[in-house]
């Protein structure tokens, strides 16, 4: 099958790369650039462990077509901490037991920081919200979302 | 990190001891919360050959040949 050239910011780094007319974001991003944050989950868009940020907005990336994203910017969890310290959403999730398995984190954080970056104080309403499309077998979602406002509110979970 | 109930069994409780009571944190959290702990489908090795179960379209027949070429 012809392969189309595609350019976008991966983690803030300019990536150049061709891709299988088709082949889907998460797909591109694993086996082609290497990056194993995102999850393979279902494939079907419904269990939220590939999710990633297009131009700061979540986005199931085995439901994006890899060439839609040409010159935009994509982030990861490999992205977002600086250097070798947590995003203060990572601490909050070691911190208040987030996470089992851990398969559901890299999109739980996504997710996650998605909503912070344009609502630094969200409910717990919202927080719920934002997370609506990020499945979790383990916690039962009580540690994710009090990690979430904890991660908010700058240090200590809220009862 | 999650609050303790001090207060249960506060006179059996050594609060000297390292390890028993005190909360402490999973030795695999820093690998989830960085995407970095290794599942099943993020191995990728040299040569590494892939399956893929072709199932029969007819219930009750008899197997006579495979055709691989397209695999």
């Amino acid at each position: 099958m012809a392969k189309t050239a595609l350019q976008f910011r991966h983690n803030g780094r300019e990536t150049a790369t061709f891709v299988e007319g088709g082949a889907n974001l998460l797909m591109v991003l694993r086996d082609q650039i290497g990056d194993m944050t995102a999850k393979f989950g279902c494939a079907q868009g419904g269990c939220g462990a590939c999710t990633v940020l297009i131009d700061g907005e979540p986005y199931l990336a085995c439901l994006m077509l890899a060439e839609s994203v040409e010159g935009r910017s994509v982030e990861t969890l490999d992205g977002i901490r600086s250097g070798p310290n947590l995003h203060p959403l990572q601490r909050a999730f070691a911190d208040n037991f987030a996470a089992q398995c851990g398969y559901c984190t890299p999109g739980m954080l996504m997710a996650a920081k998605a909503l912070l970056d344009r609502n630094p104080q969200p409910s717990r309403a919202e927080v719920v919200e934002a997370i609506s499309g990020n499945i979790c077998r383990c916690t039962g979602y009580e540690p994710i979302i009090n990690a979430v406002l904890a991660a908010a509110s700058g240090g200590r979970a809220r009862a | 990190m999650l609050e303790l109930r001090k207060d249960l069994f506060a006179d059996e409780r050594d609060d000297n001891l390292k390890e028993i009571g005190k909360g402490t944190q999973r030795q695999d959290m820093l690998g989830h919360v960085t995407g970095t702990s290794p599942y099943f489908d993020d191995h990728k090795l040299q040569g590494m050959l892939h399956l893929k179960v072709v199932r029969s379209t007819h219930s009750h027949a008899r197997l006579r040949r495979i055709d691989t070429s397209e695999a």
